[in-house]
């Protein structure tokens, strides 16, 4: 086998790893960015007479294949976010980031403790008035002796209620608020992780 | 030593930000005398601007100014053998280039009278 026939079949390998990644976009779209970057590898390894060691510095210039695809899902999630910022898409967005970085797995988890504590908070303050003396924010005897608080349906009957019908629009409020901070945590997560990551590096005289 | 390898990198981490954030306008800025395909954006950069940017991520950014309008592309046969994807501002993408220039002449200009002492000083 020729030296170029191995280039070719480097890059061959390379672009279909690409494509694998970029499972999820149009097949149109997969198409144009595979033809791009091959297009690329191919001029920067020299055209026509590239060989194996020059397509494979080509190759390693432009990245690795499931890294570079994640540049591209990031960048078309965060679009389509702005096109769409409703509380659900935010969190699927987020969901789909969360695969691609630790930082977006980190912001997936404040996202649904923050929706999680949101729901409680609501809930409590719709639920008050059906069951009042068994909703709202208690204080209840430990085992230990010491105290811990639940918030919600208190399954204590001995515990001592905090807040009484105040935790109705406390409860509101609050609710109200954290699920609108989560969503705009998401939302400035999306944006700052999932658009393009270009890497700089500085000439060094 | 420590510190002024600590004070090095600092200046190095402030540098790549500052870098990342007038990239936008760097690739914007290198279409304004016509048409480029990727790689010779990336010459263009490196060339006019000490810009080098990772290969691989030049194209998602295109991909990206493309989808706000401001840029068009178009698939060329080159003579070279093998297709180009070439790249033009429209017209929204000349508008920009012109605002975002705007704003980066009057914050130069802005922290330049701010830094003049400090050049006065640098120069004793």
């Amino acid at each position: 086998m020729s030296g170029t026939d191995e280039a070719k079949r480097a890059l061959d390998a390379w672009i279909a790893e690409v494509r694998a990644a970029l499972k999820g976009l149009p097949p149109g779209d997969v198409d144009d960015i595979a033809r791009e970057l091959s297009s690329h590898a191919f001029e920067r390894a020299g055209g026509a007479g590239a060989d194996a060691v020059a397509m494979a510095g080509a190759l390693e210039a432009l990245g690795r294949p499931r890294e570079l695809a994640s540049l591209y899902l990031g960048e078309r999630i965060a679009e389509r976010v702005e096109r769409n910022r409703s509380p659900w898409q935010v969190m699927r967005a987020v969901w789909r980031l969360a695969g691609m970085s630790a930082d977006a797995a980190f912001v997936l988890a404040v996202s649904l403790a923050g929706y999680a504590l949101a729901l409680v908070f609501l809930l409590t303050a719709l639920a008050k008035p059906f069951w009042p003396d068994r909703v709202g924010l208690w204080r209840l005897p430990a085992a230990d002796g010491d105290l811990s608080v639940s918030l919600g349906r208190s399954l204590h009957p001995v515990g001592q209620e905090l807040l009484g019908w105040w935790i109705v629009p406390l409860g509101l409020v609050l609710g109200s608020a954290l699920a609108f901070l989560t969503w705009r945590f998401g939302l400035a997560g999306v944006r700052r992780l999932g658009r393009a990551r270009a890497e700089l590096n500085t000439p060094k005289g | 030593m420590n510190e002024a390898a600590d004070s090095s990198g600092s200046i190095d981490r402030w540098e790549t930000q500052l870098r990342k954030g007038g990239l936008s306008l760097a690739v914007l800025a290198s279409l304004w005398g016509g048409r480029l395909y990727g790689l010779e954006i990336l010459r263009r950069l490196e060339s006019d601007a000490e810009l080098l940017v990772s290969e691989g991520a030049i194209y998602p950014l295109l991909n990206r100014l493309r989808g706000e309008g401001l840029l068009e592309s178009e698939w060329v046969e080159a003579d070279a053998g093998h297709p180009r994807k070439y790249y033009a501002l429209t017209l929204a993408g000349r508008a920009r280039v012109k605002a975002m220039t705007g704003v980066w002449d009057g914050f130069a200009r802005g922290l330049d009278g701010l830094l003049a002492p400090v050049r006065k000083e640098g120069g004793r």
